[in-house]
């Protein structure tokens, strides 16, 4: 059977896997969240811009190690997935469906206590671009994400 | 192995060291990827019960010899410790 990742990354052992899809995840909301903070501080511009690029960067390097290393296990894609390649992708779906809830739920709770106490919102693209990114890059790559999180220290070769 | 599943005890590894086998030549008899072999071996994946037969067929054994709920004793305590105990009987 064809070996299913010939990914650099495939030898991450699992803690460090864990820390590249924690910085994945929450490097963008805090970026986005950063900005506005820096902005309302009234820092420079430049050091706004070093600071957020960075983090984007971070950002973007661990969501593209985390989905390359998982990407052909789940769009099977030029790999065979044996049966517990694909019970494992079961879970990933399931514990990204999970994540894809918690997320969604705290949201809308912050943003329905943010509006029931006298504050108002406008939608337009400063509000919205952060929120369209995050739904393209993230719900995606959220399956691979979460199978890089499950899956165990493979075994040493014998 | 997810959460709440029981372990599955097994003797992949004795018998395919027995035999001479690498993980990979083993998972391509099995027609599985070789780290699942070490992934059954190690206890973190317990096979289905195609597979568990497949691997059986394939050591001309019956499965309860292989696979089992609690831990595994030597294989030759099994059969000469039973062969022992019925000749002092």
């Amino acid at each position: 059977m064809t070996n299913r990742c010939a990914s650099p990354f495939e030898r991450l052992r699992r803690p460090r896997r864990r820390l590249v899809v924690v910085v994945g995840l929450v490097g963008y909301p805090l970026s986005v969240v950063l900005l506005r903070l820096f902005k309302a501080a009234g820092l420079s511009r430049w050091l706004i811009l070093g600071i957020f690029l960075a983090a984007m960067a971070l950002t973007v390097a661990a969501v593209c190690v985390g989905y390359g290393w998982a990407r052909g296990r789940i769009d099977g894609r030029g790999v065979r997935l044996d049966e517990r390649d694909r019970a494992l992708r079961e879970q990933a779906y399931v514990r990204a469906q999970r994540v894809l809830e918690l997320i969604l739920v705290a949201a809308v709770v912050a943003l329905g206590l943010y509006l029931t106490t006298g504050h108002t919102m406008r939608l337009n693209a400063n509000t919205f671009l952060p929120v369209l990114m995050w739904v393209v890059v993230y719900i995606p790559a959220l399956p691979a994400l979460m199978l890089a999180w499950i899956e165990p220290n493979p075994p040493a070769d014998a | 192995m997810p959460n709440g599943e029981r372990r599955v005890y097994n003797r992949l590894e004795v018998l395919r060291v027995e035999r001479g086998l690498s993980r990979r030549q083993l998972a391509d008899q099995l027609d599985i990827n070789h780290q699942t072999v070490g992934y059954i071996e190690r206890g973190d994946y317990n096979p289905s019960l195609d597979l568990a037969l497949r691997i059986a067929e394939l050591f001309l054994l019956p499965i309860e010899a292989i696979f089992g709920r609690s831990p595994m004793q030597p294989l030759s305590s099994a059969i000469f410790g039973d062969q022992r105990r019925q000749s002092v009987q």
